[in-house]
């Protein structure tokens, strides 16, 4: 059963032009910024000063910025691994809310040095995302329900779950509204040099997916499987083991996204923990043109203009939430740009174009 | 208990709505991830309306707000065929995104207070009896819309031509097309009509119940719509049926009034995605999901 459709091939197309898709969004992105704040009245001009200085005007601006991008970098790593492999997992943000809460039980129960309380906490976290991940999997691989699905009504199971948690038995009696107590102290991620240590944790799993994807066996077959699952069951590649793993991987990821946004910045769990942080990683994934390192720079641009949204709502009343439109409609037109570049307007060379409309037709065996 | 039941026809009245449009677009072969987002800018776009000139010209704006943003989704995942897992989700990000700008733009920090709205309008007879009267007829404007809609699609999807044809290009594509039915023509109404319907949907949501318009006020009832339509398999009766017992759940403050137990609400919140989870894994024996579902289809290749 495919809902997934062929509108896998345009993604393929935006795959494989990163540098360019990348740096198109960045500009789109700022001049619709500045088209946003003069809607309201603002001149572009100081909007983009206070970008600048919000975001990079001194070293505690810089380490905030990374800070807000190391949740999106970790989500859109998430959906980055199991795009390779041929799954959407849009239940990144459920898997990051329970990463998160374990992460919180693990940090705050146990008692031990913070050489190890804050690598385990962190690694709790992503057991815990993998596990609600392996969820969707496992009902897909033993009762053939559709992962797009389900792994989205699972985001609302854990989202309700964390909610009743923090309101009820996790909840800090000291505090006024419904919170979780905080991680304990030897379980917080420290700063180096004033910049987070998520950071480092963050390019380490960069790293380790791209060359995962690039280099392995493993990654191997999952690419296969995500071109062709048809190919990849006849050169024997064992499909079920791949979508398990993809899975947990991408479960993993989005886990670990809560659990170092929890450790090394908020430190307590509430109810708007996430700020659909498991949607707009997506976005972060798509500008980044669905590679782990552009993933990283897609996640430091939006974390820049989120951060630019958090000071400006402040200093010159524009309404933070700019940073969402300016995100989807990135995403959107680039999107879009990969339609109109792969030959839907080549009207003028029939050939091509009918080369092209039959790779998108449907018709082509899909993955999934 | 009348109490419980006005709350939960009033909430099921929103998702059914909702979950109408979704189906219709559902059954045409198109995603609708996008439900949370044209329900969000209805309920926006109807609270601006109701500020500028009055509760019908929100309900007016909601409607033609939702219908216009789907129009856009419809560009993306019907002309462009964009992923329209990816569509919809951007499309939602989007909603969220212009909804509280405008908001904050338009009314302020603080938002709007309190704007006209529709009120209970009470059916007479009908409504005074016991228990399902208040609860079914003692309502306002948009639930006697929802009834109205399921009985018409029911009747437009078992009974009608337009039906089959609308059917057909969910199913197969390919086949309609050949038969001279327009698979983009159609896709596009059944993606107008789902932006309509949440565009009353989210009207309900704010100018009918509340009056005002709180960001991110839909709070996840777009993907609750989806799962209704899921969990009753694509079948309009059934939607409704799951609308109403969603509804139930959706009304968990008032059980603890009524049955003077407490049940947190959010473990009764979790129901409705576990009972569409049960019925995915339950109705895998006989496949019920329009086969050409998220798949986009390019004429060129007919």
């Amino acid at each position: 059963m495919s809902m997934v459709g062929s509108s896998w091939v345009s993604l393929k197309v935006l795959a494989q032009s990163r540098p360019f898709t990348t740096v198109l969004a960045a500009a789109l992105s700022l001049l619709m910024m500045g088209a946003l704040t003069a809607a309201v009245g603002v001149s572009p001009i100081d909007a983009y000063q206070e970008m600048w200085s919000a975001d990079l005007g001194s070293s505690l601006a810089l380490a905030t910025t990374l800070t807000t991008a190391l949740p999106l970098i970790l989500v859109a790593l998430g959906f980055v691994v199991a795009y390779h492999a041929g799954i959407f997992n849009i239940g990144l943000e459920g898997q990051l809310y329970t990463g998160a809460l374990t992460a919180l039980l693990v940090g705050s129960h146990m008692h031990v040095p913070a050489l190890v309380h804050v690598p385990i906490s962190l690694l709790a976290g992503a057991a815990a995302g993998a596990t609600w991940a392996a969820l969707p999997a496992l009902l897909k691989l033993l009762g053939n329900v559709n992962e797009i699905v389900s792994s989205l009504m699972l985001n609302f199971v854990a989202i309700l779950l964390i909610g009743w948690l923090v309101g009820g038995p996790l909840k800090d009696s000291a505090a006024a509204s419904p919170q979780s107590v905080p991680v304990s102290h030897s379980a917080q991620l420290p700063t180096v040099f004033g910049m987070p240590s998520g950071l480092i944790v963050t390019l380490l799993a960069a790293g380790l997916i791209a060359w995962l994807l690039a280099r392995t066996k493993l990654g191997f077959e999952m690419r296969t499987a995500g071109a062709s699952a048809v190919v990849a069951k006849r050169v024997g590649i064992d499909t079920h083991k791949v979508v398990l793993l993809s899975f947990l991987m991408s479960g993993g990821l989005a886990g670990l996204a809560g659990a170092v946004e929890l450790t090394g910045n908020q430190l307590v769990l509430t109810e708007n923990f996430s700020s659909s942080w498991g949607f707009t990683g997506v976005a972060v994934a798509l500008i980044g043109g669905l590679s782990p390192w552009g993933s990283i720079f897609a996640g430091l641009f939006f974390a820049g203009l989120t951060r630019a949204g958090d000071v400006m709502q402040f200093t010159l009343s524009v309404p933070v939430s700019f940073a969402l439109i300016v995100e989807a409609v990135a995403v959107l037109l680039v999107l879009s740009s990969v339609y109109l570049r792969s030959g839907a307007l080549a009207l003028r060379w029939p050939r091509q174009r009918k080369r092209a409309s039959k790779s998108k037709s449907g018709l082509e065996v899909h993955p999934t | 208990m009348t109490a419980l039941l006005v709350a939960s026809v009033g909430a099921a009245t929103v998702l059914s709505l909702a979950a109408l449009g979704g189906l219709i677009a559902e059954r045409a072969g198109v995603l609708s991830i996008g439900l949370e987002g044209y329900m969000l800018v209805g309920a926006f776009a109807g609270v601006w309306g109701s500020h500028l000139g009055g509760a019908s010209l929100g309900l007016l704006l909601a409607v033609t707000a939702a219908t216009v943003f789907a129009a856009f989704h419809a560009v993306l995942s019907v002309t462009m065929r964009l992923n329209q897992i990816v569509a919809g989700v951007m499309m939602n990000l989007l909603a969220l995104g212009t909804t509280s700008f405008a908001n904050q733009a338009i009314f302020g920090p603080g938002g709007a207070s309190p704007v006209p709205g529709f009120h209970p309008l009470s059916i007479p007879g009908l409504s005074t009896i016991p228990l399902l009267g208040k609860a079914l007829f003692r309502q306002n404007l948009f639930t006697y819309l929802a009834i109205a809609a399921v009985v018409t699609i029911a009747v437009f999807l078992g009974h009608s031509r337009a039906g089959l044809a609308l059917k057909a290009v969910g199913e197969h594509p390919l086949a309609a097309e050949t038969r001279g039915i327009s698979v983009l023509r159609v896709r596009y109404a059944a993606v107008l009509f789902s932006g309509a319907m949440c565009g009353l949907a989210g009207a309900a949501l704010s100018i009918g119940t509340v009056d005002v318009f709180v960001e991110n006020m839909t709070q996840g009832r777009g993907f609750l719509a989806v799962a209704a339509v899921i969990a009753a398999a694509w079948r309009p009766l059934w939607v409704v049926a799951a609308c109403l017992m969603f509804g139930i759940a959706d009304a968990a403050q008032v059980w603890a009034q009524v049955f003077a137990i407490h049940i947190p609400h959010q473990i009764l919140g979790m129901a409705p995605y576990l009972v569409t989870l049960l019925a995915l894994v339950l109705l895998q024996r006989r496949p019920a999901m329009p086969a050409a579902l998220g798949r986009p289809f390019a004429r060129e290749a007919v």
